[in-house]
């Protein structure tokens, strides 16, 4: 199955689990989120969530001048989005129960 | 923050990527649109400062980037002619760098005063297809207005036109010269087929033909009529000049010459010895309707006709070489045949 289909369902929470750990700046945070192993993760796709996050007032945002490139726009999360996070991963964790034990069923595992 | 050569250089791809990307979101609001750019902007200097290999081939096309930006953000749906329009418009840059592309391009735009020549010659010659009752429509290579001065002098002065407006850079009615350009280019074939044919095959005969001739086996007149006129009588004159009466008068077949006057009751009704009426004696005599006789038994024409030269005007046993034919001495008809 397509990665990327499955991804759309469940971007917005491996980016606030992401900003959970630690804040970050948008390629900061590709690179924490391929590194986890969703590599096939989109540039655009991680930004623009992050925009959406941030407009529903799920994380909170602040520059950081750097010293050689451009400023860098942070993205931390904030108690909404800690609220967010805690529910969607109660159900996603309880989704992927039902998954594996429905694949486990079929004899698939 | 510092501008290293190589930063700057960077810059200028992420820059020209950041335009891309920018007008495949052309239909956002502008305050939106702005705000996202400008992040972007620092964000994909950043993506470019992390490798050497380029932005396009790390990120896919900007109008892809895009769409899963929009997707992922939850900008409002595009709506659908934006993007294709956003898309084809990059296709079409990106073709217009094409070396071949772009030196078909050059081509174009060097014949283009040609072409409005031509737009200006296609437009008259579309209104005055147009101008023409459809029964009577056709074009000639200078559409024809009426007079051969008028429709040179209207299509030079479309062609001088045509070529200001080619010439004028910065133009505010830009749709009507889409428009014109639009007509022209749609109505270039018909006319060209049009004025074709009617090169070949000249403008009307071709439609309409050579008339039949008319034939007229017999002119169907009641009457007998001299120079044009109708006959209402004749007067036969002897050779001496002398008036006759009760002549009657025969045709090449035998069939008696009859003036088919319409029916008159006062006109006197002439029989034969076996009682059959005779219509062919002249003159006609008429009768006064008060008496029943004859009104005018020896009227005539107001004529006196002298006598003719040469022939004897009283029948001599001896034929005559200079009168006529027949040996039955009956006063010759002037216009007899036989």
């Amino acid at each position: 199955m397509d990665t990327t289909q499955l991804l759309k369902g469940v971007l917005d929470v491996a980016v606030l689990a992401v900003l959970d750990r630690e804040d970050g700046y948008g390629y900061d945070v590709v690179r924490r989120l391929r590194s986890a192993g969703l590599d096939e993760v989109g540039d655009a796709s991680v930004y623009g969530t992050l925009r959406r996050l941030y407009s529903a007032g799920a994380l909170t945002s602040y520059v950081v001048p750097s010293d050689e490139g451009p400023h860098r726009k942070y993205y931390g999360i904030n108690k909404k989005g800690k609220t967010t996070l805690a529910e969607s991963s109660k159900s996603w964790l309880a989704f992927a129960d039902t998954m594996t034990g429905l694949l486990a069923a079929e004899g698939r595992r | 923050m510092t501008t290293g050569t190589s930063t700057t250089a960077r810059s200028r791809e992420a820059q020209g990527y950041l335009d891309g990307v920018a007008a495949a979101l052309a239909d956002l609001p502008e305050d939106d649109r702005a705000d996202l750019l400008d992040e972007l902007a620092t964000h994909l200097d950043e993506i470019a400062a992390e490798g050497t290999s380029p932005l396009e081939s790390r990120l896919g096309s900007p109008a892809d980037y895009a769409a899963e930006l929009r997707a992922s953000a939850g900008l409002p749906t595009v709506r659908s002619r934006g993007r294709t329009a956003a898309d084809v418009m990059s296709r079409l840059r990106a073709l217009r760098r094409r070396a071949d592309v772009a030196a078909v391009e050059r081509f174009l735009v060097s014949v283009r005063p040609a072409w409005w020549v031509a737009r200006a010659w296609v437009l008259v010659a579309l209104l005055t297809w147009f101008g023409q009752p459809h029964w009577l429509r056709s074009l000639a290579v200078v559409p024809n207005l009426g007079s051969t001065g008028l429709s040179v002098f209207v299509l030079l002065g479309a062609v001088v036109l045509s070529v200001q407006l080619g010439w004028q850079r910065r133009l505010r009615a830009r749709w009507l010269v889409a428009a014109v350009n639009l007509a022209a280019l749609v109505g270039l074939g018909p006319v060209l087929l049009t004025v074709n044919e009617a090169v070949l095959y000249g403008t009307f005969d071709y439609y309409y033909g050579d008339p039949e001739p008319l034939r007229v086996d017999r002119v169907p007149r009641e009457g007998v009529y001299a120079a044009g006129n109708r006959v209402w009588n004749v007067y036969a004159y002897d050779a001496a000049g002398q008036m006759l009466h009760d002549v009657r008068l025969y045709d090449q077949d035998g069939s008696p010459i009859s003036l088919g006057l319409p029916f008159d009751p006062t006109k006197q009704q002439t029989l034969d010895v076996s009682g059959q009426k005779v219509d062919n004696a002249y003159p006609y005599r008429y009768l006064d309707p008060a008496t029943g006789e004859v009104a005018q038994p020896n009227a005539g024409p107001p004529i006196s006709a002298p006598p003719l030269l040469g022939v004897p005007t009283v029948p001599l046993t001896s034929p005559s070489a200079s009168a006529s034919p027949s040996p039955t001495p009956s006063p010759g008809p002037t216009g007899g045949k036989r």
